[in-house]
């Protein structure tokens, strides 16, 4: 990627800003290429990240409010607090070490997209490496979020609602008359699966006695008719738990799951 | 560098800058990264912010047939920057207290001559 590259492509995703911020940005990043010379182009570039994780940071930075206005503001509204050394403190939990230390979540480096490559055993290794480096650090803990780039409108026109209406009439109805005898008739299907299972455990069985007192008599007979037994109630053992499973598992499942859904459709 | 710098830390540090002479962005970063590992894309929101709280003020002036945009700190930045410094000798000598070697059996009587 050249200079002029990145700078376009930057300019693009720095779309959300007012043109006087996005043409500030671009200027100040175009002269520093300027003053790191040509030489150090591909350096820059890479040290910059990629264009989007920099407008990130640009765009968190330009819709929060100040930082040092804050702290100010604080300072005015209060008498210098003791323990007031926890303005520069950056660890995790200052408060441990600080006590009441004000506020100081406040001003915790958040949105300052730190190297953490060449820090040395603070963890931050591996895959979060590049998280860090490229995505900045700036949508993590306390950053106040940019304001959301457009509202979503809250209502809709009266056309839209007489359409949705119509397709609900003309879609929906045929579908329920559809859909109703199908369950239905899934429903009886499965009764019918689970009669049909019961016939054949108990042919299996009454076929398995005549083939036990076959087998006295006539032994291939009496064997035949066990196979016949033994196969049969295999039969009827799939297709039984095929039904339970159906009435136990897949019913109340799929009736839940429609009763969700108009659940959420009412609170919504 | 092992620990982190507060966005607060990082005010103070360009207002430091800013303050002894009117520089331009890339100088900023250079002499703070003589300090500290920093990302050249951290420079530019500190910047912002500065600007935006009106602790900084920039001018442009030709440089080598292009422009090259100044720095400069207001007197509400000077404020700002007085109240840092007096906020980092407080912190840099808490923090010393616990975590220095030679620290660690500060007589407490004269700490609190100290504060």
């Amino acid at each position: 990627m050249t200079r002029e590259e990145y700078l376009a492509e930057l300019e693009s995703d720095l779309v959300s800003l007012p043109k006087e911020e996005r043409d500030m940005a671009v200027s100040f990043y175009s002269e520093y290429f300027d003053e790191a010379g040509p030489e150090n182009e591909q350096a820059v570039i890479e040290d910059l990240g990629k264009p989007y994780a920099l407008a990130r940071s640009i765009i968190g930075e330009t819709s929060a409010y100040s930082r040092s206005e804050v702290y100010l503001k604080y300072k005015e509204s209060k008498p210098m607090p003791q323990n007031s050394a926890g303005v520069f403190a950056s660890l995790k939990k200052p408060d441990d070490i600080f006590g009441d230390a004000p506020k100081d979540e406040d001003f915790h480096a958040a949105g300052t997209p730190f190297k953490t490559n060449s820090d040395s055993g603070t963890g931050d290794k591996g895959m979060f490496d590049d998280y860090y480096q490229h995505a900045g650090q700036n949508e993590q803990q306390d950053y106040p979020p940019p304001p959301p780039p457009e509202q979503k409108k809250s209502s809709m026109s009266p056309w839209m609602i007489a359409l949705i209406v119509f397709a609900g009439v003309f879609v929906g109805i045929p579908l329920l008359c559809g859909l109703v005898p199908a369950i239905l008739a899934i429903i009886v299907a499965a009764f019918l699966v689970g009669a049909v299972a019961v016939c054949c455990i108990v042919a299996a069985v009454i076929t398995f006695v005549i083939g036990i007192i076959r087998l006295v008599t006539n032994a291939p007979v009496g064997l035949g008719f066990i196979f016949a037994a033994l196969l049969c109630a295999g039969i009827g053992m799939v297709l039984l738990s095929a039904a339970l499973a159906f009435f136990f598992k897949l019913l109340p499942f799929t009736i839940k799951g429609i009763a969700g859904l108009f659940r959420k459709r009412r609170a919504a | 560098m092992v620990f982190p710098v507060s966005a607060a830390l990082l005010d103070a540090l360009v207002l430091s800058v800013v303050a002894r002479e009117d520089t331009y962005g890339y100088k900023i970063t250079q002499e703070i990264r003589e300090a500290m590992e920093m990302s050249e894309s951290t420079l530019y929101p500190v910047l912002r912010r500065l600007l935006k709280s009106e602790c900084l003020t920039t001018y442009d002036q030709e440089y080598l047939g292009r422009n090259r945009r100044y720095y400069q700190i207001t007197d509400k930045g000077k404020e700002q920057l007085k109240l840092y410094r007096e906020e980092w000798l407080v912190y840099r000598d808490k923090i010393n207290n616990i975590i220095s070697e030679q620290a660690q059996f500060t007589n407490h009587k004269d700490e609190e001559v100290n504060l």
